[in-house]
């Protein structure tokens, strides 16, 4: 019993129950209400600029109390989470950002200036044939269990990759491999089918993260040879490292990093400026002004590969025609819609973003010029009007496809936006290319490739195209290889396949004092090994 | 009793199946391929028919529902399909930051509610009363997302008293600090929930206030306190905890906005990230152990009810 009373007497009550029925319906209503009526909220908030910037370490209070110096676990607040940890299998650029560089590291990397160097191997030596890679391994590498790194661990990590029933994302960056030995403790011997310039890079890349060979449960845990061990994996709040005291390289001088991941970009601004996390990744744009009136935090701005592209599906009626998809990208002001996004991109001409090494300014081949773009409608057969489907991802802010349409609207073309979930993007679009327009950024370094196969989801089949992406492929010096993919840029810009919208900008802030961290996101990973603490 | 609690026991189980199957419908005719969201975007096709094999995705609805209820049934709520952890261990972590929150939130409200609607059917005709009827239709109004972002702006950064993001990687190890981290978004939450309530809380007063028997025992010598303890609060209980049930139930799913405003790891943004990457099982048992939660609120309601008021005991 709650409440001690008298017991009521039933007679006086009869005609209370359908007044209880009544407020028991009205309380039905509105309590209902109040549990759904913060949901609007989720949509209101722009879904930051989208793929895999940052990781950041956030509010969770690992190590106690921080300290200065070599004890001093640094927070990196980030906005995309890994799904799973098994580097092997996980495609997402979330996971390279946490992972590579700190917890696994790869054969060979690149340096600042995109220059690929030696990794855990020397610089392969190349047969005159461009058939045979020697790469030999350092002497002196340990995983971070204390077991010695041998051609044993290296061999079976490039199986896992190049092998016939390979899970990795990267399996397509290998298929010139025909066969991976160990010739000796030091020595692995990497057999090719045709000379393929790209093979050195992808060793810079995931296809080339080494991996304990008895390693175990890879999906929830993580042993590399990297300056951090892995200590805890919260999902849905922090990915935990702490210093690897027996790492063979220069060993970092803070004790540790936290990747901590916030779902809502206000949620990450928060963090930075009440003090939570002490560097933030992956800014919002329409956020920045906050951080930057903040005098405890500097704000950087980096560039990125991130290259914000509208895609076009080339086998549509009106899309097959070039004159119509440059007369698209002719009519959209690219500079308004980097204004749209507070100024922070770059005007992108063609699908090689500046940190490529065929890189080469392309703005010139489609100006803004919607009188220009008219006349190729109209020659095109669309003088009185086109209308197309824009599908977009809904992580993207909506104003940019708004704008666009408003752009097209203006040379005639009516837009209908249709915002879709990106799982659903990834079936109706990606997969099965469902749509006329769309909007994704693509953000890896060095995917012009993706323009020679003409089952990706443009449907962009240009022999032309094709052909000087093979010659490039198969070159045997990189000089060769830059060349052809500069003619096939020019190529690929001159046919517009996809507009270019802008080059994504990397907006990071960090407390003042800590320094050492990537100010550029064109490998999509996090090297906090030099990050450093004053004061 | 008994037999009653049996029934509806009875009753709670037969829901649950029924609601499995529409859970599993649901998810499986979503749009959105499962295998691809696993693959990622550089997969060759003949890896996605790879990933659609492992995650037994190839196989027949028919299979596919056994497969999963039978788990269930056993104890196994299944592992997710990204990460392999298992879902059990996962729900216990997110509960573990939800329900405490939920149920926070809950008996702040109640704390804060009931003496206010009492407060608000005494003093209806006067100016504090209607004054404080308007002050919950503002709290009703004001969106839970503005509250939460202004608590953060005024405790946390302003005058950095409380954290603002998220929760202890060690959970509640160190419960201060665990508690500390709920306590802003507890807040936000019982903002909006007392002010439902209050006015709850005052018009099944009123209602009550209006009574005879009320009247009678106030004849019979009762003072005006006397009467409502005694008599009043007891009658008024019965559409609040209605709506309290209702509340509760509703918040568990539907904490989300605050889960992110505040970065907390709780089940609503695990379910909104899962839906997102299309973790299906992990998706199914999820909805299946929160709907099995939100029956067990009705029907600890209904005890509740009746053992408040004895004529539904004896109502068939």
């Amino acid at each position: 019993m709650l409440f001690s009373t008298v017991p009521a007497r039933r007679t006086r009550w009869k005609w209370v129950a359908p007044a209880i029925a009544g407020v028991l319906v009205l309380a039905a209503c509105s309590s209902s209400k109040a549990g759904i009526n913060t949901s609007p909220g989720t949509s209101g908030v722009p879904a930051s600029s989208v793929a895999d910037t940052g990781s950041s370490t956030g509010p969770d209070s690992t190590g106690g109390t921080p300290a200065t110096g070599s004890d001093r676990i640094i927070r990196v607040g980030a906005v995309l989470e890994p799904t799973s940890l098994d580097i092997l299998t996980t495609a997402g650029a979330a996971l390279d950002q946490a992972l590579l560089d700190n917890v696994y590291e790869t054969l060979l990397k690149t340096d600042d200036s995109g220059d690929i160097i030696a990794g855990l191997a020397d610089m392969p030596k190349i047969s005159a044939d461009g058939l045979t890679y020697t790469l030999t391994i350092k002497s002196g590498v340990t995983f971070s269990d204390g077991h010695p790194l041998t051609s044993a661990d290296v061999l079976w990590s490039l199986q896992q990759v190049t092998g016939p029933d390979s899970k990795s994302p990267k399996a397509t960056s290998f298929k010139s491999v025909t066969a991976v030995d160990a010739t000796d403790q030091k020595t692995i011997v990497i057999t090719l089918s045709v000379a393929d310039s790209g093979v050195e890079y992808a060793l810079t890349q995931r296809g080339g993260a080494v991996v304990e060979k008895d390693a175990t449960d890879l999906k929830a845990n993580a042993l590399g040879t990297g300056p951090f061990k892995f200590k805890s994996w919260n999902q849905g709040t922090s990915l935990d490292f702490v210093r690897n005291d027996s790492y063979w390289g220069p060993k970092p001088t803070i004790g540790g990093v936290s990747f901590v991941y916030f779902t809502d970009a206000n949620a990450l601004v928060n963090a930075a400026t009440s003090g939570d996390i002490d560097i933030a990744t992956g800014i919002n744009t329409d956020l920045v002004e906050i951080l930057k009136s903040d005098s405890k935090l500097v704000v950087n701005t980096g560039t990125t590969t991130g290259k914000y592209t509208l895609g076009f599906n080339n086998t549509r009626k009106a899309l097959a025609d070039q004159r119509v998809r440059l007369a698209i990208r002719e009519a959209i002001d690219h500079t308004g819609l980097i204004a749209l996004n507070n100024g922070y991109g770059t005007l992108l001409g063609g699908p090689v973003p500046p940190s490529d090494p065929w890189y080469e300014d392309l703005t010139s081949v489609a100006p803004h010029d919607p009188a220009h773009a008219k006349q190729l409608l109209s020659d095109a057969g669309y003088a009185s009007g086109l209308t197309l489907d824009l599908v977009v991802p809904n992580i993207y802010p909506t104003n940019m496809s708004e704008f666009i349409a408003s752009e097209l609207k203006k040379v005639g073309v009516t837009v209908n936006v249709k915002p879709v979930e990106f799982s659903v993007w990834l079936d109706q679009v990606y997969k099965q290319a469902d749509y006329d327009m769309t909007i994704v950024d693509h953000v890896e370094a060095r995917d012009i490739a993706n323009f020679a196969n003409p089952d990706y989801y443009w449907r962009y089949n240009s022999k032309v195209v094709q052909d000087l992406i093979g010659k490039a492929q198969a070159a045997t010096t990189q000089d060769a290889a830059s060349g052809f993919y500069k003619q096939a840029a020019r190529q690929i810009s001159e046919d517009s396949p996809v507009d270019w919208l802008f080059l994504a900008a990397d907006v990071t802030a960090a407390k003042t004092g800590v320094t050492g961290y990537p100010l550029n996101n064109t490998q999509s990973r996090f090297d906090a090994s030099r990050i450093t603490v004053s004061g | 009793m008994i037999w009653f609690s049996v029934r509806r026991l009875a009753l709670l189980i037969v829901s649950l199946a029924v609601a499995s199957v529409v859970i599993f419908l649901l998810l499986h005719l979503l749009p959105g391929d499962a295998a691809q969201v696993a693959a990622g975007t550089q997969a060759s096709p003949a890896q996605v028919e790879q990933a659609r094999h492992d995650l037994g995705l190839d196989k027949s609805f028919v299979h596919q529902y056994a497969s999963w209820v039978g788990g269930v049934v056993h104890g196994d709520l299944g592992s997710s399909v990204l990460s392999g952890v298992s879902v059990s261990d996962q729900l216990n972590k997110k509960l573990g930051v939800t329900v405490p929150l939920v149920l926070g939130s809950t008996t702040l409200s109640i704390l804060v509610a009931v003496p206010l609607g009492i407060f608000a059917s005494i003093r209806h005709r006067r100016v504090d009363g209607v004054a404080l009827s308007a002050l919950t239709q503002l709290g009703i109004a004001l969106p839970t997302l503005f509250v939460g972002l202004m608590l953060i702006v005024i405790f946390g950064v302003h005058w950095e008293l409380l954290p603002t993001q998220g929760f202890p990687s060690s959970g509640w190890r160190d419960r201060s600090e665990a508690a500390r981290s709920l306590v802003l978004p507890v807040v936000t939450l019982a903002i909006a929930q007392a002010a439902v309530l209050t006015r709850f809380v005052r018009s099944a007063m009123l209602d009550v206030l209006h009574q005879e028997y009320i009247r009678t025992a106030r004849a019979k010598g009762l003072t005006r306190l006397q009467a409502i303890t005694r008599h009043g609060i007891r009658n008024a209980a019965l559409p609040i905890v209605s709506v309290l049930g209702v509340q509760v139930a509703g918040l568990l799913a539907g904490v989300v906005v605050i889960e992110r405003v505040f970065s907390l790891p709780g089940i609503g943004q695990m379910l909104l990230k899962d839906v997102g990457n299309r973790d299906i099982v992990k998706v199914e048992s999820t909805l299946l152990v929160i709907t099995a939660i939100v029956l067990l609120i009705g029907f600890l309601v209904d005890v509740a009810l009746r053992l408040i008021d004895p004529r539904l005991r004896s109502a068939r």
